[in-house]
């Protein structure tokens, strides 16, 4: 098993690569004379774009750039080779320097530091809350296969497939915030992780997390619950389900010991590869709800070409796909003792 | 694009609308449906309680508490010689004053300096004499070292290395800059220029502390945690925190020149988007922010909580031709008929009223009336909607209707494209008024919504378009020559028209470099008509500036130093008397 860990994480390394590069290419090439941070106004003149794009490095050729971020450069340059590539050449990736910010100067894992813990906070929260209901709501619907409640059920998940997040998101927003505000009833903050100033202790960062949570788990819900049902059924009816039947084990331990352990092992990989969304799968609900998580900040920075920051977190996310799908299929391993790696 | 009340020039939505707001602006599209549902009673609200922000009658301040203001631009930067953009100048204004800022109206007043300087006999020199026993907000005397310093980051050769945005401007105007005692600091420009004091001596150029920066490396500057946490400053308030993407938290300056703030704190709330700004003023979760025009009514059914101010701002939206005749665009537009024509076919008043929801008026010409002594609201021709005229226009530029319907001549169909960005919703929504408009007059045009930074390529540099459509804002200054003279066709200007015009380029010139304002009047009337005669790239419409402010706000709206055309963003002399009722 550490072996096949090994080999598995060796093998990434050229994955990482090969994201990094595609991204660094996507933003490099549609950038044009876009200066991350600076915003076109006639009294910026060329000379200032000119001078200002050449203090962060941006007038080198893109391969001088991306080798540049990943460290290799600074290879060369502890090489004796730094006359190849020419320019400033700082520490990269490889040194374990994610680089700094293009836009205010500031070392870019502080911000992935500092918006993390937000993120994690949401998503965490929302995939417990979609584990904790859709397993219940899966094995339930799969018990009582074809009754008005595996019909609801079915239409809920339909639903929470269907409904786009960024539009529940302002429902609840316009419901609860808005309108119970008007109604002079108790209402729930629209936005942010707490009351600014004020704010800040546990009561007000859960009040400020329901509405985020909810959205985000009806997603994870709505999947998860199909899929547990649709894998409960087709453990029920095994052989071995039967026999535990036969032996006169009771319903309950035949279904939740013997049926649904195995029927959550595609669950399990499921929730393995919603590890990156840990990070960035909260995107649209963090924009809908101000909540100042990872996501949001990549996007805004992709948005004004912030290529170290974005670079940075596209690292950190694919470093995440990569370890998600390795714990997915070491939790395969735990869950289903006839699978074996070597 | 344009100059905003600091100094602080912007491409108009380039800031306020841009890509990233788009995105969510096609979000906020749901929420005006569901807004709307739900509003059935609300609307009635509205009617019986129309009033706007009154000027606050006169009350006795109430000390402490806290004002939250939200935005739905996110800060950048928060050190006054590197930011560029508006939502990180309003944060930084209200911590660093510059030598002057400006009242509502736009006239100068003096901030760190006891007045306003007037240029001296030769018409270059300005000596600015700063106030007595000026501090930093950590007790360190201010002096004129500290101005020096400032304007040095910007423009001495050996800060080149420090990213100033504002270096090109002003080494391109200002001559010498010194400091001859800890009182006086002396700028002097090369040749005369009316618009200096307006450019180079506001919050653009918020003074800094020497004692915290003068011995950092030009290089290092760029990467100082100045930048984020600017901890010694001379504003009304002073740094406590920013949680990026979420607030940034200021207190009270007791060392403040002005004397002290009735406000404890001031909190700037960055939000997601126009909707959650308009939802939180409902709530009062915020105390102020800016509403979009498609969400006024909406908070106006809240007006228990919430008043909504509206004043006219220096922005307008306009169009603009391709004039290069190596251009296949540069060959339809070329004769003066054609443009005019195109123009006397829109109806602007039906836009005002549909696209702006009349919070907009149809443009008299280049001027906007806020610029109130420079603007003429008769310059001629008007382009009243007329589409007779459009058509005997086009007729007599030798522009026939062919058997398709679409005119023609010399075999050539009278076809185009229009660029604007992509998602912004007023924009698209005037191109496709374009497309109709000018379809009735046998003018086929197609819009092109395009990527915010590539509209920008295609103006400033690649120029292959054959018509954009875009907004504009102004500084208090009337001078225009960023969009209409003939040297901002080179690459990285803004006249990406390439309109050429020997006689409005010497208007132009001439109007800056006289200080005296009646002739400076005759000039920028003389330039409305050249405009409006021309058509080199119609104006539309004059936007307006909207609000929300929480009726437990005082002292913020009313008055020529309350909020404004030209106290809105980053200068806010009002900020010092604004108090909260409840003082919470």
């Amino acid at each position: 098993m550490a072996k096949y860990a090994v080999r598995r994480a060796l093998a990434a390394i050229p994955v990482v690569f090969g994201v990094t590069l595609v991204t660094f290419l996507l933003i490099h090439f549609t950038q044009g004379s876009f200066v991350p941070g600076l915003d076109f106004n006639p009294s910026l003149r060329p000379e200032d774009v000119a001078r200002i794009r050449a203090n962060l490095g941006l007038d080198r050729p893109w391969y001088v750039q991306y080798l540049d971020w990943t460290g290799i450069a600074f290879f060369f340059k502890n090489a004796g080779l730094a006359g190849i590539l020419g320019g400033k050449v700082n520490t990269g990736l490889l040194e374990g320097d994610f680089g700094r910010s293009m836009i205010d100067g500031s070392p870019v894992l502080a911000h992935i530091g500092e918006r993390l813990p937000n993120t994690l906070e949401l998503t965490i929260t929302a995939i417990l809350l979609g584990v904790v209901i859709s397993i219940p709501l899966g094995v339930t619907g799969a018990l009582r296969r074809g009754s008005k409640l595996d019909h609801f059920f079915t239409a809920l998940s339909v639903a929470g497939f269907a409904v786009p997040a960024f539009w529940l998101g302002l429902v609840l927003i316009l419901l609860f915030s808005v309108s119970f505000h008007a109604w002079g009833l108790p209402w729930l903050p629209s936005s942010g992780v707490a009351t600014p100033l004020t704010g800040g202790d546990l009561v007000d960062r859960v009040v400020h997390l329901l509405m985020p949570a909810t959205v985000l788990s009806f997603v994870y819900l709505s999947i998860w619950s199909r899929y547990t049902r649709s894998s409960m059924l087709e453990v029920l009816s095994q052989d071995y389900v039967r026999t535990a039947r036969a032996k006169g084990m009771a319903e309950r331990r035949v279904t939740y010991l013997h049926a649904l352990r195995n029927a959550v092992i595609p669950l399990a990989t499921l929730i393995g590869l919603e590890l990156p969304g840990l990070v960035g799968g909260g995107l649209v609900v963090e924009v809908v709800f101000g909540w100042p998580g990872i996501g949001r900040l990549a996007f805004e920075r992709a948005l004004q070409y912030d290529v170290t920051t974005v670079m940075g977190i596209t690292t950190f996310a694919a470093l995440l796909v990569i370890a998600g799908n390795l714990l997915a299929d070491v939790l395969y391993a735990v869950l289903d003792p006839r699978i074996r790696y070597s | 694009m344009g100059t905003n009340p600091d100094g602080f020039d912007r491409f108009d939505d380039f800031l306020k609308e841009w890509s990233r707001r788009d995105f969510m602006r096609r979000m906020g599209s749901a929420a005006a449906f569901t807004a709307f549902m739900a509003g059935g009673m609300e609307f009635l609200a509205a009617c019986a309680n129309a009033g706007q922000g009154q000027p606050t009658a006169q009350v006795s301040p109430k000390e402490g508490g806290h004002l939250t203001e939200g935005n739905f631009s996110d800060v950048k930067q928060l050190s006054p010689y590197l930011i560029s953009d508006t939502a990180s100048a309003q944060v930084v204004g209200l911590m660093f004053d510059g030598l002057l800022g400006a009242k509502a109206n736009g006239d100068l007043i003096p901030m760190l300096a006891t007045e306003v300087p007037k240029a001296a006999a030769d018409g270059l020199t300005y000596t600015f004499k700063l106030r007595k026993d000026l501090k930093w907000s950590d007790g360190r005397p201010l002096t004129s070292d500290d101005v020096l310093f400032t304007y040095q980051l910007h423009w001495d050769p050996k800060y080149k290395a420090v990213n100033s945005p504002r270096r090109g401007d002003i080494t391109e105007f200002v001559d010498s800059i010194s400091a001859p005692d800890p009182q006086t600091f002396v700028m002097k420009t090369k040749k005369v220029y009316a618009p200096t004091l307006i450019k180079f001596a506001q919050q653009a150029f918020g003074v800094v502390p020497k004692h915290v920066l003068g011995s950092v490396a030009p290089e290092a500057i760029n990467t100082h945690d100045f930048n984020r946490a600017p901890t010694v400053s001379n504003g009304v308030f002073k740094f406590v925190k920013w949680d990026t993407g979420q607030q940034v938290v200021l207190a009270r300056n007791d060392n403040y020149w002005g004397g002290k703030s009735h406000l404890d704190q001031y909190v700037i709330k960055v939000l997601p988007d126009q909707t959650t700004v308009a939802n939180q003023l409902k709530t009062g979760e915020i105390d102020f922010g800016p509403i979009g025009e498609p969400f006024v009514d909406d908070v106006k059914a809240h007006a228990d909580v919430v008043d909504v101010v509206t004043f006219d701002v220096a922005i307008f939206d306009f169009y603009a031709y391709q004039l290069d005749p190596s251009k296949p665009g540069g060959k339809l537009f070329a004769d003066n008929k054609v443009r005019q024509a195109l123009f006397y076919a829109l109806n602007r008043e039906q836009m005002v009223k549909s696209l702006y929801f009349n919070l907009a008026t149809v443009a008299t010409g280049p001027v906007p009336p806020v610029h109130t002594w420079a603007y003429n609201k008769d310059a001629k021709p008007k382009y009243s909607f007329d589409k007779k005229k459009a058509e005997d226009l086009l007729d007599a530029a030798g522009w026939k209707k062919g058997a398709s319907g679409i005119r023609e001549k010399d075999g050539v169909p009278f076809k185009f494209e229009v660029i604007t960005n992509a998602g912004n919703k007023v924009r698209e929504g005037i191109v496709q008024v374009f497309q109709q408009q000018w379809a009735d007059i046998g003018v086929q045009c197609t819009p092109k919504p395009i990527q915010f930074t590539e509209l920008v390529r295609q103006i400033q540099n690649i120029r292959t378009f054959d018509m954009f459509m875009v907004g504009f804002s102004w500084g208090q200054d009337p001078d225009q020559s960023d969009l209409w003279h003939s040297r901002n066709t080179a690459p990285g200007g803004f006249n990406g028209g390439m309109y050429k015009s020997p006689t409005v380029d010497k208007i132009l010139d001439d109007a800056v470099s006289t200080l005296d304002q009646n002739k400076r009047k005759q000039l920028y009337f003389q330039l409305q008509d050249a405009i409006n005669e021309e058509a080199p790239a119609p104006i539309l419409t004059f936007r307006k500036g909207i609000f929300g402010v929480n009726k437990r706000v005082k002292g913020l709206t009313g008055g020529d130093r309350g909020l404004g055309t030209y106290t809105q963003f980053g200068n806010r002399p009002w900020m010092k008397d604004t108090f909260v009722a409840d003082g919470k």
